[in-house]
């Protein structure tokens, strides 16, 4: 495959290309990346967490799976997954961000993240980031959809439904390859993973052409 | 309490109606029941399953949750859950009636199916592997039990009786009870 584009997007940043159909956006990194991506002819066909669980019947995205916007059409293929065998991808949570991130310290709730440390806050996190790499293409925050948390890996109780944040992440960036079913906008943040002692890493983005 | 309004949704059949800050949304059911709310004074602030999921920490909504927005900002509280004990309401699907939600909610000219939210699905109860795995396992209760929600705003909320195909012969009407405490 022919690299045509790679850039390192920091810690905490947000990051946005169109993607042609049949490349390879290949996302390299450990630490967790919130990416949407919408349909470049129409961005109100957005990814959705919801039909996409029911596409795949499972309710990470794994090795295999589509990720489908809200009236099912397909926009990408996972086809490749460094973190198999290692964690799963998640798709129950939206993005952190400075609300978020207040409330659970207004709320005493900071521990949920990092038991029995002080955690300093962010200014910013995910919901900032996409909204910002997103603007130049005129998509507010309420139209961002709830992203898939690549490498964020939960632990959730079948039974009760709880669920709990891990540090279970890749010791070394491992990638993620994402085949465009269409023409494609794609974004996402690299996340401050405030579950993570790391506080969060840098992720390098490449677009491939097969 | 006192009763401000009552209705009822036969299956395939929606209702939407406005709720002040404080009153009880009382759905009374036992087919599975697709819920949607909004800020009554921005509709673009609505209720979200992944915020909802994340500040209860839990996917499986039920009384003692609150509702969450778009936005990072509560809804409503989840107060009584009659169907508790017997089965699991959902957080994980999309609209089952989507047009019929549509329908319900056009006179706010605000949604078209692909900006219409995802809904919690009441008595849905899906079969959530623990490779995380998921397909419906419809049981709804054997008769109609109450579920209170509480209004932390001004909303506007909507739901339609979607009954599961599997379970269409045990389809029954809704009732929709809002009371003033």
């Amino acid at each position: 495959m022919r690299i045509l584009t790679e850039e390192i997007a920091p810690r905490n940043t947000g990051w946005a290309a169109e993607i042609r159909q049949g490349q390879i956006l290949r996302l390299t990194a450990r630490t967790i990346i919130d990416f949407v991506a919408f349909d470049a002819s129409n961005y109100a066909e957005a990814f959705d967490q919801a039909p996409s669980k029911e596409e795949n019947g499972a309710i990470y995205l794994r090795e295999g799976d589509r990720m489908v916007s809200r009236t099912g059409a397909p926009l990408m293929t996972l086809t490749k997954d460094g973190f198999k065998g290692l964690g799963t991808h998640d798709m129950q949570f939206g993005m952190c961000g400075q609300a978020r991130h207040k409330r659970a310290a207004a709320e005493g709730r900071l521990n949920e993240y990092l038991h029995g440390e002080k955690l300093e806050l962010p200014d910013h996190g995910c919901a900032e980031n996409l909204t910002w790499a997103l603007e130049p293409w005129g998509i507010t925050y309420e139209n961002i959809p709830s992203p898939v948390n690549l490498f964020q890996n939960m632990d959730i109780s079948q039974e009760t439904g709880a669920m709990k944040r891990t540090q279970i992440r890749p010791e070394e960036p491992v990638p993620i390859e994402l085949r465009a079913e269409k023409d494609l906008l794609v974004a996402f943040s690299a996340c401050p993973d405030m579950a993570s002692r790391t506080g969060g890493l840098e992720v390098k983005a490449t677009i491939l052409q097969p | 309490m006192e009763i401000v309004s009552q209705a009822t949704v036969r299956p395939h059949d929606g209702w939407m109606g406005e709720l002040n800050a404080g009153q009880i949304l009382r759905v009374t059911a036992k087919s599975m029941i697709d819920f949607n709310c909004f800020k009554r004074d921005d509709l673009k602030e609505y209720f979200d399953t992944a915020r909802t999921r994340i500040y209860n920490l839990n996917i499986y909504p039920t009384a003692g949750h609150r509702l969450f927005s778009k936005q990072n900002n509560p809804m409503m509280r989840f107060i009584a859950d009659g169907f508790n004990g017997t089965g699991l309401h959902d957080l994980q699907s999309s609209q089952g009636c989507p047009e019929l939600m549509l329908k319900t909610v056009a006179p706010l000219n605000e949604f078209t199916i692909e900006n219409l939210p995802d809904p919690m699905g009441f008595f849905r109860n899906m079969d959530i592997s623990p490779d995380g795995r998921i397909k419906p396992k419809p049981k709804g209760p054997l008769e109609p039990v109450d579920i209170d929600l509480e209004a932390e705003i001004d909303l506007i909320c909507a739901l339609v009786n979607c009954p599961a195909a599997e379970l269409s012969a045990s389809a029954a009407d809704c009732t929709v009870t809002i009371l003033q405490p």
